[in-house]
């Protein structure tokens, strides 16, 4: 089966019952979507379907024939996406492994609401754990990822 | 060492974090000016700063550089950052081997590093002035260059084959803070534009060529071993190479990650259960109860606790329990090791070099210096990464095949053996006087040993110092005080837990001081102010903490404010809460955090440490516990054990005094009076005391 990452179509070898992180890890060498907990509920393994987060640890390969998937590495072409920019401005990672998750959710949440609320980042939010406790940052930074283009200028 | 340099870099750059493998020839020909271990100035006019500390989060590979930058008057903005390799010259002075923890990071190189720099520094303007033959004093550094007075430059490359060639200087004078242009400035973190592209390198990220995935199923009750097992089914899966006994369960390899969980799952196993099966959780609380009644060993002994007792106008008595905690990293246990020509590679998300290197050369029969540990970056560590067991995982495996294995454990195995933040049961009585001033306290301490299996001799007088920091050297005037420890094993793996001891001693003593204060119709905040009337620094942290909380301003209807002090790897913190309780519920408005850590290298980042410390300390008051039946830990994976959320943070304001003093530890003290402040805060707000964690999730009433 084919499907289309970052942008490109390219060849799925791993079985149809392989979870996508294992395809996107281990198969196309791309390392920035992490593994956290397996079960989908710490959101390490963020990704794009379409542009929908989904948590690619708990998705067989098998059902995402054809479809459309952006991981961190395919966020921006030079890391300059306004929510990885915003993500600078506020230093917030601190180990930074759950952080390709974070910003992968919120990019996603910004699509939606490009002026969020903190009560749409709790709910879009809570389920990527940062276990360094990064929180007020990653607040301060998708508030300021929504203040600075371009989705502020979306209809 | 190994002949070729060959270990991994880490290197900050306009295009971020990367690691590669560094295998060019030391020699003359690159004509490189080091001086020490941990500058390196090139030909080329590169200026490389070598960290010998693990990157965990705590911002190391820039508060470090930080350091010898300062000194060194480099170009901050050009500096190329290296990880080192394992050697003797960066053995940890804190901890007598190259590692980190004990918050000893910054507090440890703070003199070193600054050494470091002003030492090349000095050398490169001996050049200078060799070269140029103008006076010293009239020559200045800057921005890596030195300037001659009439503001030609000579870049520090330019002088650095010569430099090279000068003795090294004993008597490099260091700046005065009020010099200091780097040191101090909350420079924003190096590595942090990698960590947003996902081109940061974790342990679990490492790539070699002909990689293998390695898999391992410990036993599932403490102290069991695997019996037997099945593996026709998993050996028919396509991508299994290797199926084998290791240590006490069963390892597999297998061409990537997915194949070898499933194959690993496709493999029935027999287990002995050992001595272990009917541990549980319940029947430590009733041994460590019972032991608490015994005499203990006397790890403090101040004036005549008994005979105050016995004089005392009231006596106040009562029981704490703090369980056991998983570090739960969010990058599983990993390691990468390969065994070839020789030698023996091991890419370690590793808080301990040396040891991780024993490891290796044990398991490979290799002396030490063919065994080479290259550190990744760590994903979240908090003492979990000094252990080895995942060093000998990828060592022994590698063991089995030519090609370089990663080991990755799943969360469920990361999760069930973990070496946990150690159960502690407390029993303290307080006497107070007439006054109702505190003039007793008694306190026993039944806890695991951690040093009991690590360095016996650490042991003293039946008194483990990593027991019961925290509960001794107790700040407040009180006159008479007695402290006892009852070491009592579980069989339960137990390890360094971010903050170790204080994690629970200070929700003990802080606690139990508000208890007192309430019993003697007392101010908190003034109890504690007038015991540590000797105390000018910790009553100075306190009294910020209670200021920006507003301690003294009206409370709202159902408001309560919760305050605490603890010292800790030399920083001072206190913490002050503000909560609601409202139909059992919990509410935190806000928490507020006061230190003195001394002086501050990094604000920013001494920020980032606090507020996350803050984040484990709450996770640690208000979720969990790790609880044991039939031998087993019952919690798996995070949705059993979960971690705080970012709808769960609550305001967090963080006030770094101002300080003269040399730096202190900044990962850590920030973790023990979270649950205090927050448990004090509850009671003012219900009148409920809790003397258990975690909290329950729903405070009963009175």
């Amino acid at each position: 089966m084919r499907m289309v990452i970052n942008g490109t179509e390219r060849e799925v070898r791993s079985s149809a019952d392989t979870p996508l992180l294992w395809v996107i890890r281990d198969e196309w060498g791309l390392t920035g979507t992490k593994y956290g907990c397996g079960i989908g509920v710490c959101g390490a393994c963020t990704v794009h379907l379409d542009s929908a987060p989904l948590r690619s640890c708990a998705v067989p390969v098998g059902s995402l024939a054809g479809r459309h998937i952006t991981t961190i590495e395919g966020l921006s072409p030079d890391g300059h996406h306004p929510v990885q920019r915003a993500w600078v401005a506020e230093d917030v990672p601190q180990c930074g492994y759950c952080q390709s998750g974070q910003i992968m959710s919120a990019a996603a949440l910004l699509a939606r609401h490009p002026r969020p609320t903190d009560r749409d980042i709790d709910a879009a939010m809570s389920g990527n754990l940062c276990r360094c406790g990064t929180y007020a940052r990653i607040r301060r930074a998708i508030h300021r990822a929504g203040r600075d283009a371009p989705y502020a200028q979306s209809p | 060492m190994l002949n070729r340099r060959d270990f991994l870099r880490i290197v900050a750059s306009a295009a971020g974090l990367l690691l590669a493998l560094d295998t060019r020839a030391e020699g003359p020909e690159r004509r490189t000016f080091a001086p020490n271990a941990w500058v390196r100035i090139g030909s080329d006019d590169e200026t490389v700063i070598i960290v010998d500390k693990t990157e965990m989060g705590q911002g190391v590979l820039t508060a470090l550089p930080m350091l010898i930058a300062e000194e060194l008057d480099a170009d901050w903005g050009r500096l190329r950052i290296e990880q080192a390799p394992t050697a003797p010259a960066y053995t940890n002075p804190a901890l007598g081997a190259e590692a980190t923890g004990g918050s000893s990071s910054v507090r440890s190189s703070f003199l070193p590093l600054r050494v470091a720099g002003a030492t090349a520094r000095l050398m490169l303007l001996e050049a200078a002035h060799r070269r140029t033959g103008i006076a010293r004093a009239r020559l200045r550094t800057a921005r890596g260059a030195v300037f001659l007075p009439d503001g030609r430059r000579l870049p520090y490359g330019l002088l650095a084959q010569a430099a090279a060639r000068l003795p090294i200087p004993r008597n490099a004078r260091l700046k005065s803070s009020r010099q200091f242009q780097i040191i101090g400035r909350p420079l924003p973190r190096l590595d942090t534009p990698a960590k947003t592209t996902g081109q940061a390198v974790f342990g679990i990220d490492v790539q070699r060529p002909g990689l293998l995935i390695g898999v391992v199923r410990r036993p599932p009750v403490i102290g069991g071993r695997i019996l037997d097992y099945d593996d026709r089914a998993a050996r028919a899966i396509p991508g299994v190479m290797r199926i084998a006994r290791m240590d006490r369960g069963l390892g597999l390899i297998a061409t990537d990650t997915w194949t070898a969980w499933k194959a690993l799952d496709a493999i029935p196993m027999r287990w002995a259960d050992g001595d272990c099966a009917s541990l549980s959780t319940d029947a430590i609380r009733e041994e460590y109860r019972r032991a608490a009644d015994t005499e203990g060993a006397t790890a403090e002994r101040r004036g005549d606790a008994r005979a105050a007792f016995r004089r005392a106008k009231r006596v106040i008595a009562a029981d704490y329990e703090i369980p056991f905690a998983a570090h739960a990293p969010l990058e599983p246990m990993n390691c990468t090791a390969h065994i070839h020509d020789g030698i023996c590679e091991v890419w370690a998300p590793t808080q301990a070099q040396t040891g991780a290197q024993a490891t290796a050369a044990r398991l490979t029969g290799l002396s030490l210096d063919r065994v080479a540990v290259h550190t990744t970056l760590v994903g979240g560590a908090f003492g979990r990464r000094l252990e080895h067991d995942f060093v000998a995982d990828a060592v022994t495996l590698a063991r089995m095949v030519p090609n370089p294995v990663k080991v990755i454990w799943s969360r469920e195995e990361d999760m069930t053996h973990d070496f946990y933040r150690p159960y502690s049961y407390h029993k303290v009585e307080g006497a107070l006087d007439d006054h109702g001033m505190p003039v007793a306290w008694r306190q026993t301490i039944v806890a695991a040993s951690l040093m009991r299996t690590r360095d016996p001799s650490a042991v003293r007088n039946g008194v483990d110092p990593t027991a019961v920091d925290g509960a001794i050297d107790m700040p407040y005037d009180i006159p008479n005080i007695e402290i006892g420890y009852v070491e009592r094993d579980t069989k339960v793996p137990v390890g360094f837990w971010r903050s170790v001891a204080a994690s629970y001693t200070a929700f003990v003593k802080e606690s139990f001081l508000d208890e007192l204060a309430h019993t003697a119709g007392r101010d908190p905040l003034a109890l504690r102010r007038a015991l540590l009337a000797s105390d000018r620094a910790q009553r100075r942290v306190l009294d910020a903490a209670a200021r920006a909380i507003g301690w003294d301003r009206p409370r709202a209807h159902g408001q309560g404010l919760g305050i605490a002090v603890h010292r800790s790897f030399g920083t001072i913190m206190a913490q002050a809460a503000s909560v609601r309780v409202r139909t059992g519920r919990l509410h935190i408005d806000r928490l507020v955090c006061a230190c003195d850590c001394g002086l501050v290298v990094n604000p920013n980042i001494a920020r980032a440490q606090i507020e996350g410390a803050v984040a484990f300390g709450l996770q640690a008051a208000l979720k969990g516990p790790i609880t044991v039946a039939d031998g087993r830990i019952r919690q798996r994976n995070f949705d059993d054990y979960p971690l705080l959320r970012i709808d769960e943070m609550p305001r967090v304001d963080v006030h770094l005094l101002k300080s003269t003093g040399a730096p202190q530890g900044m990962g850590e003290p920030a973790v023990p009076p979270v649950a205090p402040a927050i448990g004090n805060a509850i009671f003012a707000a219900s009148g409920i005391r809790l003397r258990t964690l975690p909290f329950p999730a729903v405070i009963p009433h009175v």
